[in-house]
């Protein structure tokens, strides 16, 4: 795992001691700057010497603490060049009100960037870093934070939109994918579609999941079956809609454009589909429309 | 992977996809064979020990009526090296031991016979290995368009390559039953049946090639007849991309002249094939 990847990493950095911090940003920030990357540090007059005592010709860049507003700060960070590192506190220093709704935010607007966001925490607010971070930096490198609970909106479309969750299925392997099948049919029909709609409904949702898990679909060759992995079907039901939100980690990370094949005969099969791609993985969505 | 209702297959591939589920299939296949009647005769691989006692055949995973046939002989089992001395590794040796297995049982009165083996655990590295497995298994078909014999070819998928397991579809093509589909020639039409996806695409496309080969073969015997498969799709469920994938490979790969017919294709395999730029070779027909 390394820091720096295609996408967000947001991640909390926990430790008082401005030496402490610098060691574990220490990876990240070098190789941000041996790739021509910026990076900001954003920290009091303590944090700033202990990174210059290690850095002390880095180009870094040094706006005061007291320019940084914290609810404000993910849109600040949107327009920041791909590949840069900021590392700063103004999140565990703002109100406690404020904190967790400004980490949320950096999670959600900057989910595809290439950037990498470390949020210095006393130990003091551990359990608010585990809770509101994605990624824990550790000295081994960034890992997933197992407190963290992502909004179902964890890619840029509000949950509002996507309805209740009404079901949820595990598809472990292959094998799973006539379970999936089986109980997303079944949610469709109380929506009230039947015939052909249904039944492309429910293909659909098969291939959103084939393509969430990243099986291949090269033309020319036969194609693969679904990798085993964690991975999850998620129905979500409104008053107009079906939604099928498959999660799934693909082995090998590829962009999900319109130019994968299995993505183009995904969107030939429903109304609305999206393809997000982040740091837990890739998400997939198929509306339905049931009026 | 489901029991087969409904009458025997004279040489049918039971595919599963661990020891478990192909115990279950197998145990349900011997249950019915011994019941009405049949000495069976059983290939498989003993452990270490080489005691059938370790077997499952004599525990509790199979049925009181297996465990009692084992006793008084109308089940006989064979552990797979011994079989291996036996036939000299050629098909011919093979064919000779069953002949002698089925003619054995008629002589003792036995009314019909049935055979089974589990999964060989061959590696089939090349194209000749291949062909001895094809040979082998074409002694079943001859002994059993000619005996009352029922043959039941274990697959697990846990233990054999990818190789083995699309070439042993390609095989047995003409009776399978898979995990969630099957498929059974009644000498017109390639029937299949079930939920084709890309869990079992591989398989299934192993099988359909096999059937397509198995046309070329018997259009060149002089026979008269048509290279043409004619795969009924009515007993189809669900087809999703990467099995019209298959059936859209297979047609780009068929024999010249050799045509890929689909009866009632599902409405959304139709689109689906038209997606994926059908060709020629591919036809469909609408039930009559």
């Amino acid at each position: 795992m390394t820091t720096g990847g295609a996408a967000l990493l947001h991640a909390a950095v926990v430790g008082e001691d401005p030496e402490d911090v610098v060691q574990l940003c220490l990876p990240a920030v070098r190789a941000a700057l041996d790739a021509g990357g910026d990076v900001e540090i954003v920290l009091d007059r303590r944090g700033v010497r202990a990174f210059r005592e290690v850095l002390p010709d880095a180009a870094l860049r040094l706006p005061s603490p007291a320019e940084v507003v914290p609810t404000t700060l993910a849109h600040r960070l949107a327009a920041a060049a791909p590949g840069g590192v900021v590392v700063g506190r103004s999140c565990a220093d703002a109100a406690a009100t404020d904190r967790e709704p400004a980490e949320d935010a950096l999670t959600l607007l900057l989910a595809d960037l290439s950037l990498s966001v470390l949020c210095v925490y006393p130990p003091a607010l551990v359990d608010v870093a585990r809770r509101s971070h994605p990624w824990l930096l550790t000295p081994d490198g960034p890992v997933p934070s197992p407190d963290h609970h992502p909004p179902s909106s964890s890619s840029p479309v509000p949950a509002a939109v996507l309805g209740t969750s009404v079901a949820q299925v595990a598809v472990p392997d292959g094998s799973a994918l006539a379970d999936l099948r089986e109980r997303f049919a079944a949610v469709v029909a109380e929506a009230g579609l039947a015939g052909e709609r249904a039944e492309v409904a429910v293909l659909a949702a098969h291939e959103a999941m084939l393509l969430a898990c990243g099986a291949d679909l090269t033309p020319g060759r036969p194609p693969g079956d679904l990798p085993p992995g964690e991975h999850l079907l998620d129905v979500r039901r409104s008053t107009g809609a079906v939604v099928a939100e498959c999660r799934g980690r693909p082995r090998a990370a590829r962009d999900p454009s319109a130019a994968d094949p299995r993505y183009a005969q995904l969107a030939r099969l429903c109304d609305h589909a999206t393809v997000h791609d982040d740091r837990e993985g890739r998400t997939v969505r198929v509306l339905t429309p049931t009026r | 992977m489901t029991v087969a209702a409904g009458p025997a297959r004279a040489h049918l591939l039971q595919v599963a996809e661990s020891d478990h589920a192909q115990r279950v299939g197998t145990a349900a296949w011997l249950d019915r064979e011994l019941a009405f009647g049949a000495k069976v005769f059983y290939k498989g691989w003993l452990g270490d020990d080489g005691r059938l006692e370790k077997h499952w055949l004599a525990g509790p995973g199979a049925s009181v009526r297996t465990r009692r046939a084992l006793e008084t002989g109308q089940l006989e089992f064979m552990d797979f090296p011994r079989l291996v001395d036996l036939v000299g590794g050629t098909a011919e040796g093979l064919h000779r031991v069953q002949a002698e297995e089925l003619h054995r049982a008629l002589d003792e009165g036995w009314t019909s016979v049935a055979m089974t083996q589990e999964s060989s655990r061959r590696p089939l590295v090349d194209d000749d290995e291949v062909a001895v497995f094809a040979q082998q298994e074409g002694g079943y078909d001859e002994l059993a368009a000619r005996f009352p014999l029922h043959v039941l070819c274990q697959l697990t998928t846990a233990v054999e390559n990818e190789v083995h397991v699309v070439h042993s579809l390609g095989i047995h093509h003409r009776d399978v039953l898979d995990v969630g589909w099957g498929a059974h020639d009644d000498g017109c039409r390639w029937r299949v049946d079930g939920d084709l996806d890309a869990h079992v695409a591989q398989r299934f496309g192993g099988a359909l090639t096999g059937a397509l080969r198995r046309g070329v073969e018997v259009a060149g015997q002089g026979t008269g007849a048509s290279p043409d498969l004619h795969l009924d799709l009515s007993g189809v469920r669900f087809v999703d991309v990467a099995c019209a994938q298959m059936i859209v490979l297979a047609g780009r790969s068929v024999a010249g002249g050799q045509h890929l017919v689909l009866h009632d294709p599902p409405r959304l395999l139709r689109r689906l094939l038209d997606a994926l730029e059908r060709p020629e070779s591919i036809v469909l027909r609408d039930p009559a």
